[in-house]
């Protein structure tokens, strides 16, 4: 029986959120809930990206003007997280100054801009390539990819960054309560960040798992993912470290998984596991969830899969439940952090987003928020990710008021 | 220079065994901790710095390039091995002779062993094979088989299958100092009764532009090809053998102050290069094998990356069992 953290482990109010959407939380938040869909041809964001589907692209990055270089994307993101925390950690830590603060990146691919870079020296045949820097080298040598983070917010905390598919943000989430709950630290800055990568776009266009026009997740008609990127920046701490005020919502539950039972198509019982583990450490049962943010990419075998786990949680009829990435894009390794502070946002206001762009449900069994946001009863959400490799993932997350 | 206090674990995890693999020949080894002198090290530790034992020429660093012969390909038991990174072939294999050492525990099972991987190569070649087709030929005619390997995760999940290890799988950065999340994360772990068991794995390939490019910038790495690894678990499962204290990386700005318990451990400095991480979590578990032949009830692993970071690993002897 896994055990329960002691107290919740505490969201800050103040966080980074950076997508398709808009460089604020709250221009993200007012996306979703409006169920906006700006979706991007790539080569006009990004020059030379080969041709695929429309893919949710960052065009504000907030503190930066314009596009970076291609190789720049991933640290320009990174650091524009950052100075979006400095605010919080600068206060945390006037609060109290012996705070001991450590950095989760959390990814699915990493930075693909350096390598794609030298890829380019060495195969391209037409159009520009970006200059191979020493820069780049150490970037794939295991140059700090954090260092930019570090830098914006005048800081030097230690870092580790986590891979674990695109449940990262999830696999992360785990490990950093964990880490507070058993004392090793006091407050963990999770970033969660993916950029868009060619070997994504052009990878799961060619398996037919890229949406010609948009992601529609649980739509009877959907046609694959969308292919996004995301930055997220959420500060977790032990209870107390935060004024009362600035706490946006609490974890209570956290469980990772791999169920291993294939490369790509994820399990049902695999994934049932791990929200059952979640609610249980939680001190929660199924029916005490009010609503679900699933992973929900628009894949059919992802959304099929989370059908099953909703009957085999739930039974007949699901708790509310939506997915973001009819807006966000699959986000990736990024996508758990934006359902999150998503919940955050639930928490504050009442309203689960609807899954935009989804018109005709195939899932009978999931009472899923369709063409508006929905006011739904307080209580607990659970969040779910599920990754390549049968990572998966996930949270319980409950209101700090 | 600013000190930092190094707290112990409160019950840090049993280190039960270590091991590698590398080629040629390719094969893999691995020992409970009874049996740590049977290991026939890679490495070897002198004025605070690791080398191979065994230096490649040019003609055997050129087959080590090479694709892996398909026997050793078959017996990893790496479904679509082909299309897999060496690394997570070579993680694989580790995985299966670490998990091997305690197959005969049946209290532990497979649902309670997770397994952390840390490597920097993981993805570098088959990012490679996939982008560089896309550019010479076209980006129709890339291999979709590669996308399950595109991610550093797919070098875990493989090691996953292949032991029926469910517990956790997650591939961690920065070599030598994701080894000590590695661990840090089986203690905690261990600590909310997730698990009983944790297999920590370093793996990586010596992929030609990796070597071209620490080339291109003098940097000091010592490429090594191959993994190396150790099983920790939640309670003793033999008599004897080591404890893990503590795990933690701290800034090579801070000055780690010890508990007066451990003034006279011994102390093993380890200087990983400057600034970059790649190819060091492979030390690690050689490290501790080195440093783990001594007579002290005690030893400290100090991993340093100029620049960067400390490690600081701690090991006390199991008098209890």
């Amino acid at each position: 029986m896994v055990q329960s953290y002691a107290k919740p482990i505490d969201v800050a109010v103040h966080c980074s959120a950076i997508s398709n959407l808009g460089s604020t939380w709250r221009q993200n938040w007012e996306g979703l809930l409006a169920a906006r869909r700006p979706f991007s041809v790539g080569y006009e964001v990004i020059p030379s990206w080969p041709k695929c589907p429309p893919v949710a692209a960052i065009l504000d990055f907030g503190h930066f003007e314009g596009q970076p270089l291609f190789s720049r994307r991933f640290p320009e993101l990174m650091r524009c997280v950052g100075l979006d925390m400095k605010p919080a950690i600068d206060a945390l830590l006037e609060r109290h100054p012996d705070a001991r603060i450590s950095i989760i990146l959390a990814s699915s691919a990493g930075d693909p801009g350096a390598l794609s870079a030298m890829v380019d020296a060495a195969y391209r045949k037409e159009g520009p390539s970006e200059p191979v820097t020493p820069a780049i080298y150490e970037e794939l040598l295991g140059g700090p990819w954090t260092a930019p983070l570090n830098a914006a917010m005048e800081r030097d905390f230690p870092s580790i960054g986590v891979f674990g598919a695109c449940a990262s943000s999830l696999v992360a989430t785990s490990y950093a309560c964990d880490r507070i709950n058993a004392g090793l630290a006091d407050a963990v800055i999770l970033v969660a960040l993916d950029t868009l990568s060619r070997v994504a776009s052009i990878g799961f266009t060619n398996i037919g798992a890229n949406a010609p026009a948009g992601a529609t997740p649980y739509d009877k008609d959907r046609a694959g993912t969308t292919v996004g990127e995301g930055a997220v920046g959420v500060l977790m701490t032990r209870a107390g470290l935060l004024a009362d005020a600035d706490v946006a919502a609490r974890i209570v539950g956290t469980a990772v998984y791999c169920d291993a039972a294939h490369l790509v198509e994820p399990n049902p019982v695999g994934v049932a596991s791990v929200v059952t583990s979640a609610i249980a450490q939680a001190g929660l049962a199924p029916g005490d969830v009010a609503g679900v943010y699933w992973h929900g990419t628009g894949t059919r075998q992802n959304d099929k899969t989370e059908a099953a786990v909703s009957t085999l949680v739930f039974g007949e009829r699901s708790p509310p439940s939506t997915s973001t990435k009819g807006s966000l894009g699959h986000t990736m390794g990024a996508s758990g952090g934006f359902n999150i502070l998503s919940a955050c946002s639930t928490f504050e206001t009442g309203l689960m987003p609807p899954v935009a762009g989804t018109l005709n449900p195939e899932f009978p069994n999931l009472d899923l928020v369709l063409g508006e946001p929905r006011r739904i009863e307080p209580g607990p959400i659970l969040i779910t990710a599920l990754g390549f490799g049968g990572i998966n993932a996930a949270t319980v997350i409950v209101s700090a008021r | 220079m600013h000190h930092i206090h190094i707290k112990p674990l409160a019950n840090g995890p049993y280190l039960h065994a270590l091991g590698w693999t590398g080629g040629p020949p390719y094969a893999a080894m691995a020992r409970n901790s009874a049996q740590f002198s049977e290991l026939l090290p890679r490495l070897s530790f002198a004025d605070n710095r690791a080398a191979l034992l065994v230096r490649d020429d040019a003609d055997t660093l050129k087959a080590k390039l090479a694709e892996l012969p398909l026997p050793f390909l078959r017996s990893s038991g790496v479904a679509r091995a082909r299309n897999a990174a060496r690394s997570t072939v070579f993680g694989a294999m580790l995985a299966k002779e670490l998990r091997a050492t305690f197959a005969d525990n049946t209290a532990i099972v497979g649902d309670r062993v997770g397994i952390a991987m840390v490597s920097s190569s993981a993805i570098v070649p088959i990012f490679w094979r996939f982008e560089s087709v896309g550019l010479a030929d076209s980006w129709q005619r890339t291999d979709t088989m590669l996308l399950p390997a595109s991610i550093p995760s797919s070098v875990v999940t493989a090691a996953s299958t292949v032991t029926g290890s469910h517990a956790a799988a997650l591939t961690l950065t920065d070599g030598a100092f994701g080894m000590l999340a590695g661990i840090e994360h089986a203690f905690l772990s261990f600590f909310h009764d997730r698990s009983d068991a944790f297999m920590v794995i370093g793996g990586d390939e010596a992929f030609q532009p990796m070597v071209d490019a620490a080339a291109s910038i003098n940097a000091r790495i010592e490429v090594l090809d191959g993994a190396a690894g150790m099983v920790l678990t939640r309670e003793a499962v033999s008599p004897g053998g080591w404890q893990v204290c503590f795990a933690q990386t701290i800034s090579d700005k801070q000055a780690p102050l010890f508990d007066d318990a451990w003034s006279h451990a011994d102390v093993l400095r380890v200087d990983c290069g400057d600034r970059l991480t790649a190819y060091t979590a492979a030390l690690v578990p050689h490290a501790i094998h080195h440093a783990l032949d001594t007579d002290a009830d005690s030893v400290v692993i100090d991993f340093i990356v100029k620049d960067r970071a400390r490690g600081l690993l701690g090991l006390r002897r199991n008098k209890a069992a």
